[in-house]
């Protein structure tokens, strides 16, 4: 991964994020938290996480999460996190108050405020991913 | 756009934390990670400064 690459001058960081990491998965059922990291790849782009595939044991299928808007196979709990997951991403400041009750429906409090940390590491190590590997790519290109 | 608090703040859970509801090891973790990169040199204090801004107006953050 580019995190070893670009953060081996600086450990700490490096141990801060994968410390990070680790607590989000543990905050929050990692199957919800796959599905949610799938969709934001696809919404970033992000093709070394898509290539990793599903990580924990979801049922649910690359097209499924990509069609979760209509597949029958994607549950309400999973449905209201990717509804949350592809606002946040797409554009934050404007989360509706039906898009937050639908996950707090589903989750409760603590589950909403956990399940928004580990959405935010796991869009933030894809988007770290994304430029680190256009400027180091394009730096070494040269 | 909706600013109002859509998490309940309790008074007890509120005096004790600044991030009522978080997973305490979340929350360590998170303080960590920003307290890392703040010991990070290489970005002048002025662009850094820019940078969080623009961020903060980006994202509609008052805080």
């Amino acid at each position: 991964l580019v995190f070893d690459r670009v953060l081996a001058p600086l450990p700490e960081v490096a141990s801060a994020l994968d410390r990070l990491n680790s607590a989000a998965w543990a905050a929050v059922d990692p199957e919800l938290l796959d599905v949610c990291r799938l969709r934001v790849a696809m919404l970033l782009g992000c093709e070394t996480e898509l290539a990793l595939g599903s990580t924990a044991t979801s049922s649910l299928t690359l097209e499924d999460v990509r069609s979760w808007t209509t597949s029958d196979r994607v549950s309400p709990r999973q449905r209201a996190c990717l509804a949350f997951a592809e606002q946040f991403v797409i554009d934050v400041k404007n989360l509706d108050d039906n898009t937050v009750s639908d996950v707090t429906e589903q989750l409760g409090v603590e589950g909403l405020v956990n399940f928004v940390s580990a959405l935010l590491v796991i869009e933030q190590r894809q988007r770290l991913q994304l430029t680190w590997n256009a400027l180091f790519t394009e730096k070494e290109a040269r | 756009m909706n600013r109002s608090r859509r998490i309940p703040l309790e008074a007890n859970v509120a005096a004790q934390s600044v991030r009522p509801w978080q997973d305490p090891d979340v929350s360590d973790a998170l303080e960590q990670w920003m307290a890392s990169i703040l010991k990070v040199r290489g970005l002048d204090p002025v662009t850094d400064e820019a940078v969080r801004l623009r961020c903060a107006y980006h994202h509609d953050c008052h805080t």
